[in-house]
């Protein structure tokens, strides 16, 4: 499947910024399961050059500046996506949790060392309080790695409330926890805090999620969103995907754009503004498949 | 003099087990034990004063009010003799490559992860482990290596610790020995003892290993309020490179650009004295705003050098001394010459359950700090289990060590030989592919027991390093030496924003100082005087006129202008007091002389010597005044005749300040901003005095008489008019009088000069705000005509003229900080719009 992902972001500030210096993680990187086809990265006032490079994890990053007093900034980032259909549904059921933590010990793969970057706590992810007897509760339903997972993302569906207006920058992993409450991105955190906890390497995913309109009503234009999700880690078998939000094991309808510890290392847009004083975001995503007639960049303004 | 041995089975430095002394001290000790305890006395004296010369002893108000002592040298120097060095030395240097080598593999094919040796765990929770970093490519080189190392009761060498970001304390190095020698001339002449400043001459090249010798290079370090500014003050003004603070830089497409007011220049090298975690925010490296934005990304594409490298930290990871050995085996394939202390990972369960037997023997760590060791024998119980809760949780995060002793070494306290724990910092740089090493170094001392170490700033005292060579030692001086080696470049134009910005309040802050001190001079000779007692009245009114002047001056309103100025006015002791004693009053003497010295820490590398001996003696003007015992908050006759004697001395010593920066400095940029600083404040001051005295005392020739001696004028008066007081002819001296440099035409003229020749504006140009205010003063004053003025019926215009100038002082300030100061301008960290979202994300409806 084609799918065409349209993010667009728009700072306004209330002063005028002298200088700015941002990083974006927003091209979607290749893995087995899709392609990136084309992308074209687009911000306005125009810096002098868009750098890109390939971090740690194998992500695209980019880097401007925008040298000009203003204030408004948009940067947008259009993007052609091929995915495939996931190979098998069954999860691998004989990936043990002792015994995967036990043979990680010896595993010095590429994937290995990520995962035990993964085991860590990160910036975002520290131990939650109280979590201790879901743990309990999850290994005993099941001990193998792809099946605690699968019951932990069933789990936070069902116990969590999607709460966009929970969530500000601020909001810690913890205070999410305690309130059972918050958007893909915390629910990816807490996620993460319980797997590492329970001794399985998980990794922060960010991408994007084709969604469908009801029956019988156009697709509202930005309706969609930047999406993220978790995926462990099983010795034998790889990394696992799985998306508390929708309790669902991403597919065809998912875009991965990038991974790493946590939000802190794949963060789409991050930067540094001189002056300025109060900021404005909107952001606005459109995934829409395509069938052959690719849409043009429009003007970012 | 007698000696005060410890009973201890640590190794002792300077005599064996016979208590013989060592061949390599016995020309110091049997010197030093000839020495009567006053020559010694004298000797360590000589040491303090020095030290607070050169200013790294400054024992600086800020300095005092955050606990910290000023810095110690031991006159007793700490002597290496030549082969107990080389055993050193070689240790060190393959301690060196093996770091080097270790830091290349981590950052980019991390050989050492993937082939078992070092497991993930263990560098993946070190915070300095920089993940970003990984794969620029950078880290083949680490310039610089330094270590903490101590002697084990066998007389064996180990490290304590690596410290790899910055070579912390190799300005006291350099100054211990600058100065030592120089107090003990004839003793360091003859003991061959090997030079340091070789060094240093070395340095410049390895900075400027991948760049031409033309470029740029700048010190970054935390600014005035840290423990280590005066060190890199030091060394910029010893290596001639601009010292810099975070806000100073700034990155524009691939380079670092300095931000002075000529604009912004381009930066080559950074030899930086900050931490990797406050190196650049967008790093991720720690939840830091402060930094240089995008500094990283400038290393990765090539636009600067870093020294050293950006994510150094990851090989000061104590738990590598777990699997040293091994490490040097693989990566350098060379046996270990230098071992650290034995040291265990608790991440690895075995060697956990090995110290879970043996806590209370062991010492711990948490990795992500530096020189903290956490003694279980000294903890409380409550601390003990939090100690070990905080391993059980994240045991990845913790090492035990064994104890192991220090060698003590004598020290002379008060004339007196004492022995103390020696911890030795060693610094080594780069040399083709190999190492050179400082030959000697940092002797620090303290007597903590259980071996568990103080930081750095926190040590007891320090000793210069004696290596003695084997051959006789040519005698260099060192600056020729170290300006011969390369061709060098003047730097010129490199103002710094924030630099200017401080030179422009050290000369505000300095008048402000001269005019409130020669104001409260004033009063208190009014107070002491009883010559008026005649004409009561007018007398009376007099010294209201110059208490009215002293709040004015000082800024402290209310004071003796304000509302309740009537029940103050009458007995003004206490506000006197306050002003002259009180630092926490804003405006007080001391509380000004507090910001002085501020002001003058920021700058202190592009302040001569002798205006920093200045500076000392205002901080110790500042030391007296606070400490002035004045209990009873009353200016009887002794206290007024001290208070003039001090008020007297310090005017004094702001006179030599003013005049060694016209005499001693060269005349460029940062002079000028200290010049205009001075001229608008002392605008604003003689502003002030003129507006209250001519408005409301103009007719009282006591306040008329008090006005000219404050402003310095009285002489000149009297000399030139031999006359009465006349009002019309003060008004001219201390207004129109363009030669007379107390008065306001004067300023403005010198005002209007200076702002010209200021960086940008070297044609004439009346456009802008900060020159038109000063032309605008000086037509004012110009035109103004003294006998008009005090005509009856000119009140109004009289008000006027003052109302006018008094706003010039703040629009010509406020023109040249919008000019030349907004560069200080600081970020906002930017939110990504991933967070903040009116729209539902990623929510697929809940069935």
């Amino acid at each position: 499947m084609k799918l065409q992902i349209r993010h667009k972001t728009r700072y306004e500030y209330a002063g005028r910024v002298s200088h700015s210096v941002n990083q974006l993680c927003v091209i979607p990187r290749n893995t087995p399961f899709q392609q990136c086809l084309n992308n074209t990265l687009r911000v306005s006032p125009t810096p002098e050059k868009i750098y890109t490079w390939k971090d740690s994890f194998g992500n695209s990053q980019a880097h401007f500046g925008i040298e000009e007093s203003h204030d408004q900034c948009v940067v947008e980032s259009v993007s052609l996506v091929e995915t495939l259909a996931l190979e098998a549904v069954v999860l691998p059921a004989e990936d043990n949790l002792s015994q995967s933590l036990q043979s990680l010990k010896s595993d010095l793969s590429e994937d290995g060392l990520l995962a035990h970057k993964c085991l860590l706590p990160s910036q975002h992810v520290n131990q939650l309080h109280g979590t201790a007897e879901l743990v309990k509760r999850l290994k005993k339903q099941s001990d193998s790695v792809a099946g605690f997972s699968n019951s932990l993302m069933t789990w936070i569906f069902n116990e969590f409330d999607y709460d966009p207006n929970f969530s500000t920058v601020v909001t810690t992993t913890q205070k999410a926890w305690d309130a059972k409450r918050g958007v893909c991105q915390d629910f990816a955190h807490v996620a993460l805090a319980i797997l590492r906890e329970a001794g399985i390497p998980a990794r922060y995913v960010s991408g994007y999620l084709e969604t469908l309109p009801p029956p019988g009503q156009k697709k509202l234009q930005g309706s969609d969103a930047s999406h993220a999700w978790f995926s462990v880690y099983c010795p034998k078998h790889g990394w696992i995907d799985f998306d508390p939000t929708n309790n669902k094991r991403p597919d065809q309808q998912y875009v991965t754009t990038a991974w790493g510890r946590d939000y802190a290392d794949v963060a789409p847009l991050k930067g540094v503004v001189y002056g300025g004083g109060s900021q404005i975001v909107s952001v606005s995503v459109d995934v829409s498949r395509v069938d052959g007639a690719i849409y043009m960049v429009s003007e970012a303004k | 003099m007698t000696m005060v041995n410890r009973v201890t089975s640590d190794f002792n430095e300077s005599t064996d087990a016979n208590g013989n002394w060592h061949e390599a001290w016995s020309p110091v000790l049997s010197a030093l034990s000839h020495f009567s305890p006053e020559q010694i006395t004298h000797c360590q004296q000589d040491l303090q004063r020095r030290y607070r010369e050169n200013g790294l002893a400054f024992g600086a108000t800020i300095r005092r009010k955050a606990g910290i002592r000023p810095w110690q040298l031991d006159l007793m120097p700490q002597m290496m003799a030549a082969a107990d060095w080389k055993t050193l030395e070689s240790g060190l240097i393959q301690r060196a490559r093996l770091k080097a080598a270790l830091l290349k593999d981590l950052y980019g094919e991390q050989k050492v992860l993937t082939s078992g040796i070092v497991p993930a765990k263990a560098v993946f929770a070190h915070a300095g482990f920089v993940e970003a970093a990984v794969g620029v490519p950078v880290f083949d080189s680490m310039p610089l290596y330094n270590a903490d190392v101590s002697r084990s009761p066998s007389g064996a060498w180990y490290v304590a610790d690596d410290i790899c970001q910055a070579p912390d304390g190799i300005g006291y190095a350099l100054e211990n020995r600058l100065i030592l020698s120089g107090v003990l001339p004839g003793l360091y002449r003859h003991s061959r003892v090997r030079r340091v400043a070789e060094y240093f001459k070395h340095m410049r090249g390895v900075l400027f290993n991948r760049v031409d010798s033309n470029a740029r290079c700048v010190i970054l370090g935390y600014g005035a309020s840290h423990h280590y500014h005066y060190e890199q003050a030091y060394l910029s003004k010893y290596l001639g490179y601009t010292l810099v603070q975070i806000n100073d830089l700034t990155v524009r497409g691939k380079h670092v650009w300095l931000k002075t007011v000529d604009g912004l220049q381009q930066v080559d090298v950074i030899f930086r004295f900050i931490d990797d975690a406050d190196t650049d925010p967008l790093a991720g490296n720690g939840n830091n705003t402060q930094g240089v934005a995008g500094l990283l990304h400038s290393v990765r594409e090539g636009g600067v050098v870093v020294v050293n490298p950006f994510g150094v930290a990851a090989v000061e990871n104590p738990a590598f001394n777990a699997w040293l050995p091994e490490l040097c085996e693989f990566l350098l394939n060379e046996k270990i010459e230098l071992l650290g202390t034995p040291t265990y990972w608790l991440g690895d369960a075995q060697h956990k359950q090995l110290v879970d037997k043996r806590f209370a023997n062991l010492l711990f760590r948490d990795i992500n700090t530096r020189s903290a060791l956490l003694d279980p024998s000294l903890m409380s119980d409550k601390e003990l289990r939090e100690l070990q809760t905080s391993i059980e949780i994240r045991p990845e995060r913790y090492i035990a060590q064994e104890r192991i002793g220090r060698s003590s070494a004598p020290t002379l306290i008060n004339a007196q030989i004492e022995s103390r724990q020696l911890t030795m910092r060693v610094y080594l740089m780069k040399k083709g592919n190999s190492y050179r090493v400082m030959p000697g170094g940092l002797g620090l001392l303290d007597d903590q027991t259980g071996e568990a170490r103080r930081k750095l700033r926190d040590m007891e005292s320090s000793k210069d390093v004696w290596v003695v060579s084997d051959r006789s030692v040519p005698y260099e001086t060192l600056l020729q030496k170290n300006t011969n080696t390369l061709p060098f470049r003047i730097v010129d134009g490199e103002l710094p924003s924030s630099v200017a910005e401080s030179l422009f309040w050290l000369g505000r802050y300095a008048e402000r100082i001269e005019g409130s001190a020669r104001v409260l001079l004033g009063v208190c000779l009014h107070l002491r005087s009883d010559e008026r007692f005649e004409d009561e009245a007018s007398s009376k009114a007099s010294l209201n006129a110059l208490l009215e002047s002293t709040t004015l001056v000082t800024g402290t309103r209310p004071g003796f202008v304000g509302e309740s100025r009537v029940k103050i006015i009458d007995k003004p002791d206490k506000e006197l007091i306050r002003l002259l004693s009180d630092s926490e009053m804003a405006g007080s003497i001391p509380n000004t002389l507090e910001s002085l010295s501020y002001s003058a820490a920021r700058v202190r590398d592009r302040l001569s010597r002798d205006m920093l001996r200045v500076i000392n003696s205002l901080e110790d003007y500042h030391t007296d005044l606070e400490n002035w015992d004045l209990q009873n908050m009353v200016l009887d006759g002794v206290t007024l005749n001290s208070a003039i004697e001090k008020l007297n001395a310090l005017v004094f010593s702001i006179a030599a300040l003013s005049g060694l920066a016209r005499e001693n400095m060269t005349q460029g940029d940062g002079w000028r901003f200290l010049q205009l600083g001075k001229r608008i404040e002392r605008t604003s001051q003689t502003n002030a005095m003129l507006s209250n005295v001519f408005t409301d005392y103009q007719d009282n020739n006591f306040a008329l008489e008090d006005l000219l001696s404050v402003l310095c004028s009285d002489m000149t008066y009297r000399s030139r008019y031999r006359t009465l007081i006349e009002p019309a002819l003060v008004l001219s001296l201390l207004v129109a009088d363009e030669t007379n440099p107390r008065s306001l035409g004067y300023q403005l003229k010198k005002l209007e000069s200076q702002i010209q020749l200021l960086p940008g504006r070297r044609k004439r140009d009346y456009q802008e705000p900060a020159i038109r205010a000063a032309v605008e003063g000086l037509a004012r004053i110009r035109l103004l005509d003294p006998i008009d003025m005090l005509r009856e019926g000119s009140e109004v215009k009289l008000k006027q003229f003052f109302s006018a100038m008094g706003n010039l002082p703040d629009d010509i300030a406020n023109a040249i900080s919008a000019q030349y100061f907004t560069h200080t301008e600081l970020p906002n960290i930017l939110y990504s719009g991933f967070d903040i979202v009116d729209e539902p994300t990623g929510q697929a409806p809940k069935k």
